[in-house]
């Protein structure tokens, strides 16, 4: 298993956000996690990639490594990646030399050669191309000035150029018009390897006809309380959320313990 | 503060050409920071540095030319060939400074030695200004009338004595609508002593001017300077001030707009090593009407360090169209870093748009957690908005250029260094649990 989360619980300034939530991805595999707002789909990627202000318990591997005992950057060096649902602006850090510093430290890391300037440059055309990017966005600051569609495709833009083994998409479609997602599903779908996993958080069902996952998990109440096929994800799409919560769930106050058993 | 033990150390037993001075200084002493304009002065830090010993001082004027091939190395007046003047406490050094020749084609009458102006008492007088006149060798004028070329000049201070000031007085008279841009840089061969510079820029009308300060000053060292501006009518000025180091570090400038549609831009980029401390006080009086007048000031501050900023714009009566903005920008880098901000406004007149602001911040958590998700360490990863926060700042300092450039060299390498310091070395990721 690549991804392996056990009875993972996160609590944020003293409240309950995740409560024991299990969940199993492994190598070659699209899952998708769908849940209604507030849910705690974004906690759960931002608790997956190290972010502070969490009290995590439970336990979480990723290839049999603790990532909960990890930095972020060491967990993005044993292969994760987090494409973020509001792209950080850093006005003043070039894209380049922010992509080619990513690169190379994690290839410091992991014992491999540093790649130049040069050949990083050409792989960097290459995959904006594939994205339709303008090249032009190399040269500006990181997501600085950059639309939302830009913003979002320049994360999958560094999916490409990582490669990592799981990557975490939160949220894809939000901020995105059409034609836009059209070209982040396509990247996503040509990255797609028997060797890379993908995590893909949302609420909006429809973005899974254009990323068919292998699975599809309801999270609420801070726990998957229900997985399927592909087919949950349009289920959901004509019947809405309600009917795949537990009994007396109530849909804005995630916070309440459930007790509901996963089927 | 008593300031007579200094002052007695400090002021030569040579004649005194300005009695107006010396009776000034006798009876008001230094600055105390009861005053407005000296509120976060580091007075206590110039003054024990003033009262120090160093030993190795003696053999300053032997270390100076290794000094100046140093600066050879990096400095654009040297690399690019453009000319430059040369003094070391306040007095010309002709061997090292461009030729006579030089200086002339490239349009600057140079005048060493002029008798300064009488010393005035009005509200701007203060014990550092009338500390220089009593102990410069001279003022080191510079005139410049041809507006048909640009003009650059470069001027280098070095200071080497001990015990004394480093007295530099410079003048520069600028024709109507000549173009000129200068840098001037300050540096210190031996470590302990007083640079108390004084600067003054007189812009002709339709002139266009832009100058460029660094200073460095190294542990045990203090700096004390004023830049003085005039802007005639419709003259344009670009100041940007670059202070390095963990030496206390006090800038004054005050602008005068004495005729219609003047525009003065003032930056500053104040980076002291840890446990320093710089303080810039701006005064700008807006004289006449349809003037436009900018305030910059960005300070990068190290734990235990301080960065601390005074901002008057006056707006006379009787003037209109006035445009004024004043912005202070301060980056924490560690709990015990401190920036302190007193923006002044004084406005006598109703047909003005004046704004301020200040912000004191540190580095952006959601910046670093980007940059770690992608497997950039948290030094690193500091480093590089660190750096990316200095370089917007830079861009705005001075024209592209070789003087910005060397500008982004200086800044980088305090930055570096600032980063290596334990004072300053970031907390150690810290893991969700």
């Amino acid at each position: 298993m690549m991804l392996r989360i056990r009875d993972l619980s996160v609590e944020v300034a003293g409240s309950t956000v995740l409560d024991g939530l299990d969940l199993d991805v492994d190598a070659g595999e699209v899952h998708a996690v769908m849940g209604p707002n507030g849910a705690g789909k974004s906690t759960l990627a931002h608790v997956l990639a190290g972010r502070d202000g969490y009290r995590a318990t439970g336990s979480v591997t990723l290839d049999g490594h603790d990532l909960l005992s990890m930095t972020p950057e060491d967990r993005a060096i044993a292969g994760l990646f987090l494409a973020f649902q509001y792209p950080v602006s850093l006005p003043g850090v070039g894209n380049m030399h922010f992509l080619h510093s990513a690169r190379n430290a994690q290839r410091r890391a992991r014992g491999e050669a540093e790649i130049d300037a040069g050949d990083f440059l050409r792989d960097a055309r290459e995959a904006m191309e594939r994205l339709d990017l303008d090249p032009g966005l190399l040269g500006r600051s990181v997501n600085d000035g950059f639309s939302g569609g830009e913003k979002k495709r320049n994360e999958i833009l560094q999916l490409a150029l990582l490669q990592p083994r799981l990557a975490i998409l939160d949220e894809p479609d939000s901020g995105v018009d059409v034609d836009a997602l059209r070209a982040v599903a396509a990247s996503i779908d040509a990255l797609r390897d028997r060797d890379r996993a993908f995590l893909v958080i949302t609420h909006y069902p429809r973005l899974l006809d254009l990323i068919v996952p292998d699975q599809v998990h309801i999270l609420a109440g801070g726990r998957i309380v229900h997985r399927a096929g592909p087919e949950l994800a349009a289920a959901v799409e004509s019947e809405g959320y309600a009917r795949f919560l537990p009994d007396g769930f109530v849909a804005d106050g995630v916070h309440d313990r459930v007790g509901a058993q996963v089927p | 503060m008593s300031t007579a033990d200094v002052l007695d150390r400090l002021l030569p037993d040579t004649p005194v050409r300005d009695e107006p001075a010396r009776r000034w200084l006798a009876a008001h002493g230094w600055p105390s920071n009861h005053e407005e304009a000296w509120r976060y002065a580091p007075l206590d830090a110039i003054a024990g540095v003033s009262r120090a010993r160093d030993d190795d001082a003696d053999g300053a004027a032997d270390l100076l030319p290794f000094e100046l091939e140093r600066l050879a190395a990096t400095h654009p007046a040297w690399a690019s060939g453009a000319v430059r003047l040369v003094l070391v406490d306040g007095r010309p050094i002709i061997d090292w400074s461009s030729t006579p020749d030089a200086l002339a084609a490239a349009g600057l009458v140079v005048l060493a030695g002029v008798a300064p102006e009488p010393f005035r008492a009005d509200e701007r007088a203060n014990g550092f200004d009338a500390l220089n006149l009593l102990t410069t060798p001279g003022v080191t004028t510079v005139e410049v009338t041809e507006a048909e070329q640009p003009h650059a000049l470069h001027l280098v201070h070095l200071a080497t004595t001990q015990h004394v000031t480093s007295p530099s007085r410079t003048r520069l008279v600028v024709g109507p609508d000549v173009v000129l841009s200068v840098s001037e840089t300050f540096q210190s061969v031996t470590g302990a002593g007083l640079t108390n510079p004084v600067t003054s820029l007189r812009v002709g009308a339709g002139a266009r001017v832009e100058h460029v300060r660094v200073v460095s000053v190294g542990r045990g060292r203090a700096h004390v300077g004023s830049t003085a501006i005039v802007a005639r009518e419709g003259a344009r000025i670009r100041s940007g001030a670059l202070q390095l180091g963990p030496g206390p570090v006090r800038h004054s400038i005050a602008a005068d707009l004495i005729g219609d549609g003047a525009s003065v831009e003032l930056r500053g980029l104040s980076l002291p090593g840890g446990g320093g401390h710089h303080d810039t006080d701006v005064s700008v009086r807006h004289l006449a009407s349809a003037g436009t007048s900018r305030q910059q000031f960005v300070g990068v501050v190290p734990d235990r360090g301080r960065v601390s900023f005074g901002g008057h714009v006056l707006v006379a009566a009787g003037t209109t169209r006035t445009d004024a903005d004043q912005q202070s920008r301060n980056l924490l880098l560690g709990p015990t870093a401190r920036a302190d901000a007193r923006p002044w406004l004084e406005i006598c007149s109703d047909d003005v748009r004046c704004t301020h602001g200040a912000a004191v911040g540190r580095l952006d958590d959601d910046a670093l957690f980007y940059l770690r998700t992608r497997g950039i360490g948290v030094r690193e990863a500091r480093a590089m908005l660190l750096r990316a926060f200095v370089a917007t700042v830079l861009d705005e300092l001075a024209e592209p250029g070789a003087t910005a450039d060397w500008l982004t060299i200086r800044a980088t390498d305090a930055i570096d260094e600032l980063l290596r310091s334990p004072t300053t070395r970031p907390d150690q990721g810290a893991a969700t649990r």
